[in-house]
């Protein structure tokens, strides 16, 4: 067990391990920031839904452009009008009244899934790639993802920052925010755009299965501990960076999957804010 | 007992005055059910406060959710301020919200002033920052309503009195013209509901704020209102502040009875024609 050289030693030696360590912390404050409305909102479900919709996509861009010119930018292009189109549909079915939202996001969850399933078998070949977006490739990370996510990063932030106080009061409380004139319409939407951006540039690196730990786990745990929005953003922000950073590092010692470490690690820290919490009382 | 509202002898020339109109207005939830409010007639003058009286299920938190734009009548027109309520533009900052209870997570990260300044949201419009004198506005509004201290606790762990106090601070914040409060004092106990209205009856005295509130506590509130309406599914009896004398009240002690007799003698003289 163990490699030759350090973990630094390699950050300086091999270009994949950078990009993996930027990819990681990108994604580890992006996905901790988001995480945060999605536990004051409760839209853990509904991250679950459009995350695991990603795969029909997936699966339908790599059947429809794997052999053409571009084949990686086009697939990431088909999964982010697919997430889209999911999580704009989720919201729709979500505000209605025909089928509660549970249901609704449940059968989106499962019919894209099956779609995927589908779109794979007709490809007739290897299936070895669709695995890592399932459990996420953060070594397999190029320089051009890097400046894809780098820009949907700042795109997602940029947008939480803008609408900080709207979103913070449509949290609260939807029904009073509509009451005292704010568009609630458009800022469940925003949030679900949002949502949907953040698992696309998160699936390359930490999968399908995986992006709902990173959008719930660092949220819950700052909310633990946490008394004001502010504070919970920070925390949530600490702990999503430390976790990439730490989980970066231990897979890397021990030889075993980051993501999986990264979400392992982020348990800890979970447990831990309980622990701390119980014992304050 | 007359059925028809006795504020009526306004006239159109006085809209500029009145607040709320409603005309003819019918609501049901869907087509089929039987309407939860039929045929209301109601005027309220600026300036009034009036309590909103009537059993549970006739319909008082319809009759606001329709004022605040929630739903949209079936039949008939209401105009908050001369607009439809659900299209009431800038307007909507001249009316203040305070509900029964606000639904929200008591581990909320919210302080009682982040709660307050929420307020002053659809004023400062989107994306800009709330301004340093809404942020004095706020604190002098929970001082207003003795929480001052309280600004930077979270809301969740205050008493629900206090709680009540900071939403009805909120509503404020935009120095709403028109109050609307559904049952504020349900859940709190009797020392803190008159503190509770007293403040309130201070805004109006103060302010000249027009007030809608909803309540059971008919003898804790009848000296500081200025009219009482009853509903039940229509509006049954609505008295100027003049008449509320020992009858107006012993026929609020009554609503209750009163209208559940009016909707079994209407079922008793339907089944009679029905058989017909």
């Amino acid at each position: 067990m163990g490699s030759d050289i350090s973990f630094l030693e390699s950050l300086q030696t091999f270009e994949f391990m950078r990009h993996a360590f930027v990819a990681g912390l990108i994604i580890g404050i992006t996905c901790s920031i988001l995480s945060v409305y999605v536990v004051l909102k409760r839209l853990a479900f509904i991250g679950q839904g459009i995350s695991h919709s990603a795969f029909g996509g997936v699966a339908l861009a790599l059947l429809l452009f794997e052999d053409s010119a571009f084949a990686d930018l086009k697939v990431d292009a088909v999964t982010l009008v697919f997430c889209l189109a999911v999580a704009v549909l989720i919201g729709w079915a979500s505000r209605g009244r025909r089928i509660s939202g549970d249901s609704a996001i449940g059968i989106f969850f499962a019919v894209s899934m099956a779609a995927g399933v589908i779109f794979i078998a007709l490809r007739q070949r290897y299936t070895g790639e669709v695995f890592s977006y399932l459990f996420g490739n953060i070594l397999g990370v190029s320089s051009s993802d890097i400046v894809a996510i780098s820009v949907l990063a700042a795109l997602v932030l940029g947008v939480i920052l803008a609408f900080f106080k709207e979103i913070f009061f449509f949290c609260f409380d939807e029904r009073l925010a509509a009451v005292s004139g704010l568009p609630t319409r458009f800022l469940h939407y925003l949030l679900l755009i949002l949502l949907a951006l953040t698992i696309v540039i998160s699936i390359k690196v930490v999968g399908i299965i995986l992006v709902s730990a990173f959008l719930v786990i660092p949220g819950a745990t700052a909310k633990l501990l946490s008394t004001s929005i502010k504070k919970m953003l920070i925390i949530s922000a600490a702990i999503g960076i430390a976790s990439s950073l730490i989980g970066l590092f231990v897979s890397y010692h021990l030889e075993i999957p980051s993501g999986a470490t990264i979400v392992l690690v982020q348990f800890l820290t979970l447990i831990t804010a309980m622990l701390v919490r119980r014992l304050r009382a | 007992m007359n059925s028809a509202n006795n504020t009526g002898e306004g006239g159109a020339g006085q809209i500029g005055n009145l607040a709320i109109q409603v005309r003819g207005l019918s609501f049901s939830y869907s087509p089929g059910l039987e309407p939860t409010l039929h045929k209301i007639d109601f005027e309220l003058r600026r300036r009034v406060f009036l309590a909103l009286i009537g059993p549970n299920g006739g319909g008082k938190t319809t009759f606001l959710r329709i004022l605040l734009g929630e739903l949209q009548p079936t039949r008939g027109s209401v105009q908050v301020f001369g607009r439809a309520p659900h299209d009431l533009g800038s307007l909507r900052a001249k009316i203040g919200y305070v509900p029964q209870k606000a639904h929200f997570d008591l581990s909320f990260p919210a302080s009682a002033l982040d709660v307050v300044l929420m307020g002053s949201f659809f004023e400062t419009g989107l994306i800009r920052r709330v301004a340093r004198a809404k942020r004095r506005r706020a604190e002098e509004l929970l001082a207003r309503f003795g929480i001052a201290d309280l600004a930077k606790e979270q809301i969740g762990k205050l008493s629900f009195g206090q709680q009540q106090r900071a939403f009805i601070a909120r509503a404020l914040m935009p120095s709403p013209e028109l109050l609307i409060l559904d049952e504020p004092t349900v859940g709190i106990d009797t020392d803190g509901q008159t503190l509770f209205y007293d403040k309130v009856a201070m805004l109006h005295r103060d302010f000249g704020i027009t007030i809608v509130m909803v309540s059971h506590d008919i003898a804790q509130i009848a000296g500081h209102v200025d009219e009482i309406a009853c509903l039940f599914h229509t509006m049954h009896w609505h008295s100027r502040s003049e008449l509320i004398n020992e009858e107006v009240l012993q026929k609020a002690h009554v609503c209750e009875l009163d209208a559940y007799l009016k909707e079994h003698l209407r079922h008793i003289d339907e089944f009679h024609r029905n058989k017909q």
